[in-house]
C-alpha cells in the first residue's frame, strides 16, 4: 500500500449508492408487486368460493 | 404424404397468383406503399437537410427506414384484406399445408415490397444524385426485402388476430427487424462509399444468415400462428 | 410437475387464508435467494478490491453483468417454455414462459439502469448510442411489445399460442445483444469474457477477489434469484387463472 499515496482513486461512491438504490429498488418493486397481487387474488378467490358455496 | 408434398409449390403459387392478380387489378398495395415511400424520402430530405456531404452518409439509412415503414404499411393491408374478406379462414380450411400458405403470402409481399424498394432506390438515385444502380446493390435490396417481408408476413399474421391490429405490427416488428436493418444499412453505406469488398462482404453474409434463419423460423412456426 | 400445475379443487380449500399450500422447497429457495442476494451484494461492497482507476462505482459491475446473465437464462427458459407449449399445449408451459419473460424483463432493466449509473462517471454520460447499449434497449422494448401483444388478444388459446411464438422470436434480440460487441468493432462497451474491443473504455483487469465475487454473483443472479421469482410469478398466474375461472362460474350461476 506504499504506492497508494501517489495513486488518486476517483471518488465515485455517490454513483455506487445510486446504483445500489436502483438494484434494490427494482427487486423490491417486483417482489412487492407480485405479493400484493397474490394476496388480493387469494382474497378474491376466498370470497368467490364463499359465494358459490 | 406425397400428394401434400407435391402440392406445396402449386398451392403456394396459387396463393401468390391470386394476390398478384388482385394487385394487378387494384394496384392498391403498391400504390399506397409507393406513394408513402416517395413522401417519406421527400420528408427525410427536408428534415435532414441532406446536402452533398450528408447524403452519402445518411442515404442508406433513409433508404432502408423508408422500405421498412412502407413494408409495414403493405403487410398490414395485405393481411387485413385476407381477413376482412374471410379469405384467411378459407385458406386455412383448404387441404394445403400451412407452410404453403406462408410461402404464398411471403412471395406476394416480397414481390410488392421489392417493387417499391426498387422505386425508392430509383428515386434516391435521381433526387440525391447517388448511383444506387449496381449488381451488388440489387442483391442487397433483394436480400434485405426478403428478410423484412419474411419476418413481417409472420408477425402480420399474428397481429391481425389482436384487438389493436394495425398499431401493433410496427411495435412487434421493428425491434425484431433491427439486426436485418443493421446489416442492410451497413452493407449499403459501404457499397455506396466504394469500400473494399472484404469490408462489406461479411455484412452481406450476416444478412444471408439472418434471411435463412427467419425463413426457417417462418416455415416452422407459421402453422402455430394461424391455426384455428 | 406439481408446482406448475393448478391445484386440484380439494387442495384449494386448505390454501385460503394461510400459507399451508406453499411447498417447502419454495420457502427454502426463497430464503436462499434472499440470503445469497444479500451475500453477493456484501461481497461486491466489502470483499472485492477497489478498482484504482474507477473507484467504488466499479462495484456495480458485478450486478450489472450478472443481471444480464440472469436475464439471458430466464429469457432462454421462456423459449423452451414457448416451444413446449406449442408442442404439448399444456397451459403450465405458457405460464412458465410468461413468468420467465417478466422476470427477464425486470433483470434486463436492472442491467440497463446499472449500466447507465456506471457510465455516468466513467464515460461522462448517462447514455450513448453505442451499438451494445442500443441493442440492449431494443431488447427491452421487444419484451415490452410481448406484453402488449398478450394484452391485445382476448381468446386465451390464441393468446398463448401467439405469445409462445413471439417469445421465441424475441430471444433473437437477446442473442444479438450478447454477440454485438464481437461483430461491431466500433463499440466502446468493454467485454468481460474474452478480448475487449480495441476502443473499449472503462475495462479493467480482474483480480482474484473480483473474480470470486463475480462468479458468486453470477450464480446468485442466474440461478437462485430467477428461480424464486419465477416460481412466485407462476403461483400468481395460477391463482389469477383460478379466480378467473371462479368468476366465470359465478357469472353463469
Amino acid at each position: 500500500m506504499n504506492g497508494a499515496e501517489t495513486l488518486v482513486i476517483p471518488d465515485t461512491t455517490a454513483y455506487l449508492l445510486l446504483g445500489l438504490g436502483v438494484i434494490v429498488g427494482m427487486m423490491v418493486l417486483l417482489v412487492a408487486r407480485i405479493s400484493v397481487k397474490f394476496r388480493q387474488l387469494e382474497k378474491d378467490e376466498a370470497a368467490l368460493e364463499e359465494i358459490s358455496g | 404424404m406425397m400428394p401434400a408434398r407435391a402440392s406445396f409449390f402449386s398451392a403456394a403459387y396459387a396463393i401468390f397468383r391470386k394476390d398478384g392478380l388482385a394487385e394487378f387489378r387494384s394496384r392498391e398495395l403498391i400504390g399506397s406503399m409507393g406513394l408513402f415511400a416517395l413522401l417519406a424520402v421527400l420528408i427525410f430530405s427536408f428534415a435532414l437537410e441532406l446536402n452533398r456531404q450528408a447524403r452519402i452518409e445518411s442515404v442508406s439509412g433513409v433508404l432502408w427506414v423508408t422500405i421498412v415503414f412502407a413494408s409495414i404499411l403493405g403487410l398490414n393491408r395485405s393481411m387485413a384484406m385476407e381477413r376482412d374478406q374471410g379469405n384467411l379462414d378459407a385458406l386455412l380450411l383448404a387441404p394445403i399445408s400451412r407452410s404453403a400458405v406462408f410461402a404464398g403470402k411471403l412471395a406476394g409481399n416480397f414481390v410488392f415490397t421489392g417493387v417499391v424498394g426498387l422505386l425508392v432506390a430509383l428515386v434516391v438515385t435521381v433526387l440525391f444524385n447517388i448511383p444506387l444502380a449496381s449488381g451488388w446493390m440489387l442483391l442487397l435490396l433483394v436480400m434485405g426485402v426478403l428478410g423484412f417481408t419474411t419476418i413481417g408476413t409472420m408477425l402480420a399474421a399474428m397481429t391481425v388476430q389482436t384487438r389493436a391490429r394495425e398499431t401493433l405490427l410496427p411495435i412487434v416488428m421493428l425491434p425484431i427487424a433491427v439486426p436485418l436493418l443493421l446489416a442492410s444499412v451497413r452493407a449499403t453505406s459501404y457499397v455506396l462509399n466504394n469500400a473494399a469488398q472484404e469490408i462489406w462482404l461479411p455484412w452481406l453474409a450476416i444478412l444471408a444468415v439472418l434471411d435463412i434463419i427467419f425463413l426457417v423460423l417462418g416455415v416452422v412456426l407459421f402453422e402455430f400462428v394461424v391455426e384455428e | 410437475m406439481g408446482v406448475l400445475t393448478q391445484a386440484a379443487p380439494g387442495k384449494m380449500k386448505e390454501k385460503i387464508g394461510s400459507t399451508g399450500g406453499r411447498p417447502v422447497l419454495l420457502t427454502v429457495i426463497s430464503i436462499i435467494a434472499v440470503v445469497s442476494f444479500v451475500a453477493a451484494m456484501a461481497m461486491s461492497l466489502f470483499y472485492a478490491g477497489t478498482d484504482v482507476t474507477q473507484g467504488h462505482v466499479q462495484r456495480i459491475f458485478y450486478t450489472h453483468v450478472s443481471s444480464f446473465a440472469g436475464a439471458f437464462v430466464v429469457l432462454g427458459a421462456a423459449v423452451i417454455g414457448g416451444g413446449m407449449y406449442l408442442w404439448k399445449r399444456d397451459v403450465k408451459w405458457d405460464t412458465f414462459a410468461l413468468a420467465g419473460i417478466e422476470v427477464g424483463f425486470v433483470l434486463s432493466l436492472v442491467n440497463l439502469f446499472t449500466g447507465m449509473v456506471w457510465a455516468r462517471p466513467i464515460w461522462n454520460t448517462w447514455w450513448t448510442w453505442d451499438p451494445r447499449l442500443t441493442s440492449a434497449a431494443i431488447m427491452v422494448l421487444t419484451y415490452a411489445a410481448y406484453f402488449m401483444l398478450r394484452a391485445g388478444i382476448e381468446n386465451p388459446d390464441t393468446r398463448r399460442r401467439i405469445a409462445s411464438v413471439y417469445g421465441m422470436l424475441a430471444f433473437s434480440t437477446v442473442v444479438v445483444t450478447f454477440i454485438i460487441i464481437r461483430i461491431r468493432p466500433d463499440t466502446i462497451h468493454p467485454a468481460v469474457i474474452g478480448a475487449s474491443p480495441q476502443n473499449a473504455e472503462g475495462g479493467f483487469e480482474l483480480t482474484s477477489s473480483m473474480l470470486a465475487t463475480l462468479s458468486f454473483a453470477m450464480v446468485v443472479w442466474s440461478v437462485f434469484v430467477p428461480w424464486a421469482l419465477m416460481w412466485w410469478r407462476i403461483r400468481l398466474e395460477n391463482v389469477s387463472e383460478r379466480v378467473n375461472a371462479l368468476r366465470a362460474k359465478a357469472l353463469e350461476d
